[in-house]
């Protein structure tokens, strides 16, 4: 417990602190410069304290001098709590509404399409992005773990992969994108051979088709691609 | 076309059909008629289905029509296809599909700011069964996926459409009047790039 002598306050700093909190004094009135530059501390307990005091001070100081709106601001928010409370609790209606539709269908039959596997060469979709990080993503778990073993020094580029590919598919015609990726010999040549085809798409040279019924993406040529290289 | 004739056609490519097809596919086939002429004769055939008293009837169901089984027969055909379980969805599934078909399209972290817990496995559940689909790229900070429903989720839950959804409205409602506010400031107008901040006034 420390005393501070100031123009406006002359007591322990402890107290002023109190006052402060409680507004009996305005805390602009003091001058923290004041204080500081007189500390009389006899030892390290008592600097420290005085730190944690002055700390406090300063706190109150500069939360005294932002803009009033911060209380509005308070209010706003609790404004916005309410309001997206309102429409978890409508949402959480919905998803009842839907859990009961979700029952009643499961009693509703279709016709089930078996010749759908029948078909499924022609049941092609457009292949999207997700479709083949899901299948790259299930290669990479896929890779032997004994290829951490091996470090190969030859680097392989996405351009010689985009080349490799190019003559593998003129020689296949098509391929299957998973069981491809499973064949490179380590993760780089997979992740490469990954981004090959991703910019091989890109240039329009292949056509990459998902086939929704046994889950298998086909990388084909595209016939105008042939010259482009 | 004779309109019994086309009813008989439209019963076919019903029959065969595994998805619920639309009327403007129909016209694909039928294309001496109208739309409007179309649908009369579906409308028909339902009728025809609800007199006759058949087990089998036509609902119109994620934009298109179908021909299923009435519930009360499912008991048999459960029977038949012991070996098929279908899981039903999961309550944060559910929740998280009502906001999907709300908002969409949105983007995770708006569901998560909504929902206030980690929406990732139950979009990949989601994504998984087709219910919800990838709608694109949001132009912000990160350029999240958004989603929105499938054809495939109408049907599971037996829709017309999202309009049919009835509490969908007044959802809108409340997310129409005024900003849909959250604390990362991530609804859609408000998302730039530059995170604006709105001082209220």
């Amino acid at each position: 417990m420390f005393n501070i002598v100031s123009k406006t306050y002359e007591g322990p700093f402890e107290t002023l602190l109190d006052m402060v909190k409680e507004n009996e004094i305005d805390s602009g009135q003091i001058s923290v410069t004041e204080i500081v530059e007189e500390p009389k501390l006899g030892n390290v307990d008592e600097g420290s304290e005085f730190i944690v005091d002055a700390a406090n001070l300063l706190y109150l100081k500069s939360k005294a001098l932002l803009p009033k709106e911060e209380e509005k601001a308070g209010t706003q928010e609790e404004v916005d709590a309410k309001k997206l409370l309102e429409i978890y609790n409508k949402m959480k209606e919905l998803a009842g509404d839907l859990e009961k539709k979700e029952l009643k269908q499961k009693d509703i039959f279709y016709r089930e399409q078996d010749m759908a596997t029948v078909y499924a060469e022609e049941t092609f979709k457009e292949a999207t992005l997700y479709d083949l990080l899901v299948a790259f993503k299930s290669v990479l778990t896929y890779i032997p773990k004994d290829e951490v073993l091996s470090i190969s020094r030859e680097g392989i580029t996405v351009r010689q992969k985009i080349n490799e590919i190019l003559d593998h598919i003129n020689a296949v015609e098509k391929f299957e994108f998973t069981s491809f990726l499973k064949e490179q010999k380590t993760r780089e040549h997979i992740i490469t051979a990954f981004l090959a085809i991703l910019e091989m798409i890109k240039l329009g040279l292949i056509a990459c088709r998902h086939n929704a019924a046994s889950n298998d993406i086909f990388i084909s040529r595209k016939e105008n691609g042939d010259n482009v290289r | 076309m004779e309109i019994t004739f086309a009813k008989a056609v439209i019963e076919c490519l019903l029959f065969v059909s595994d998805e619920p097809l639309e009327i403007s596919r129909l016209k694909l086939v039928l294309e001496e008629m109208s739309e409007a002429e179309i649908r009369k004769a579906v409308t028909e055939l339902q009728l025809d289905y609800e007199t006759a008293g058949r087990p089998l009837c036509i609902t119109e169901v994620a934009e298109g029509f179908s021909i299923v089984t009435r519930e009360q027969y499912a008991p048999f055909i459960k029977k038949l296809f012991k070996t098929r379980v279908t899981h039903r969805l999961s309550k944060a599934a559910l929740e998280t599909l009502a906001i999907v078909a709300c908002k969409q399209p949105i983007t995770k972290l708006e569901i998560e700011s909504l929902r206030g817990v980690s929406a990732d496995g139950v979009l990949d559940t989601l994504y998984e069964r087709e219910l919800i689909r990838i709608l694109g790229r949001k132009e912000v900070i990160g350029r999240p996926l958004l989603y929105g429903t499938t054809k495939e989720f109408l049907q599971y839950f037996g829709l017309k459409d999202l309009m049919e959804l009835p509490k969908l409205e007044e959802i809108n409602e409340v997310l129409g009047n005024g900003t849909w506010q959250t604390k990362n400031g991530m609804n859609g107008e408000n998302a730039g790039v530059q995170g604006s901040f709105e001082q209220p006034k």
